[in-house]
């Protein structure tokens, strides 16, 4: 209620073609898309038949597997969101602020010292 | 008056044209890239991300005029962050079928993994990810410029919005082209 409440006033001010939800639709999509690819990486490195079942191209190996359902989570998960939130106005600064936290942990999650430890963490535990 | 973008097209594909086919005429093209397949391969993967470099620095100066809100060449902005998304998925193709040749037996991973661990453990591991990171950035700033069209210019906070990613995905780039180029210099395929 709360973001309705503050978006309605926006809506007037920002003068944008459309309601910022079909452009946070395209950055949450594109978010979706590359923390699957990390935890599919994490995945890979503790279990040793997700990483064969990740071997799609014999040639290529896991990396197959894994830029594919990058690429499945990212074109699945952008229309839905685009027909969820298109009509909604989101407040920019709150909800961007929100996809470079979790771009910053995608990316940090695809450092191999750091994926290697939290799957060292599955492995023991 | 400045010059339109198609006029720049135009001189840059001249340019090329020319250049390309005076190497081609007169230079020992096959003796510069190699002689086999994966050379090939290599070598367009290699053009493809230098080409990928300059649309996308390009797009980074053009996004940083459209954050301050001084931006004037908005169209420019619109078909350069097009131009990047293109040449990031041909760039990522071709580095995909070049990594059968990377993970190859007696190919450079295991030269890596024998000889210098960390740099296939963690430099080439972080770089071919990290390079799969720059397409959703420039594919998804494309659709917001495209969709948003100039009145992005008005609105202080859907311009962060528009251009950080461009940002992003130039610096996941820059990344990936420097461990890339480091990663051939030690062994190429």
């Amino acid at each position: 209620m709360d973001v309705e409440h503050r978006t309605s006033a926006k809506q007037v001010v920002s003068g944008l073609k459309f309601p910022t939800g079909g452009l946070f639709a395209a950055l949450f999509a594109a978010w979706i898309g590359l923390i699957t690819l990390a935890l599919v990486n994490v995945a890979s490195d503790v279990d040793a038949g997700f990483r064969t079942w990740l071997t799609l191209h014999s040639g290529i190996g896991p990396y197959s597997g894994k830029e594919l359902l990058l690429l499945v989570a990212w074109f699945l998960s952008w229309p839905v969101l685009h027909v969820v939130l298109r009509r909604r106005e989101l407040d920019v600064k709150l909800w961007f602020g929100v996809f470079l936290g979790g771009m910053l942990i995608a990316t940090a999650l695809m450092w191999p010292p750091v994926f290697e430890w939290i799957a060292d963490r599955f492995r023991s535990g | 008056m400045e010059p339109s973008l198609a006029t720049l097209l135009l001189v840059t594909l001249g340019a090329i044209a020319i250049v390309g086919l005076l190497a081609a005429a007169t230079a020992p093209v096959g003796l510069l890239v190699g002689s086999n397949q994966w050379q090939y391969i290599s070598a367009f993967h290699g053009l493809g991300a230098t080409v990928f470099m300059i649309g996308a620095t390009i797009s980074v100066y053009l996004a940083w005029r459209l954050y301050v809100g001084e931006l004037r060449a908005f169209k420019d902005l619109k078909w350069l962050v097009s131009f990047s998304a293109i040449m990031s998925a041909v760039t990522i193709s071709f580095g995909t079928w070049i990594y059968i040749a990377y993970r190859a037996p007696g190919g450079p991973r295991t030269y890596f993994i024998e000889n210098l661990p960390a740099v296939h453990q963690v430099f080439f591991e972080f770089k071919e990810f990290i390079a799969l990171f720059t397409l959703p950035m420039f594919l998804a700033s494309a659709f917001i410029l495209w969709r948003y069209g100039e009145t992005l210019v008005q609105h202080r906070e859907a311009r962060a919005a528009a251009s950080i990613p461009v940002l992003l995905g130039w610096s996941y780039l820059i990344v990936a082209y420097v461990l890339g180029a480091a990663i051939t210099k030690l062994r190429g395929v």
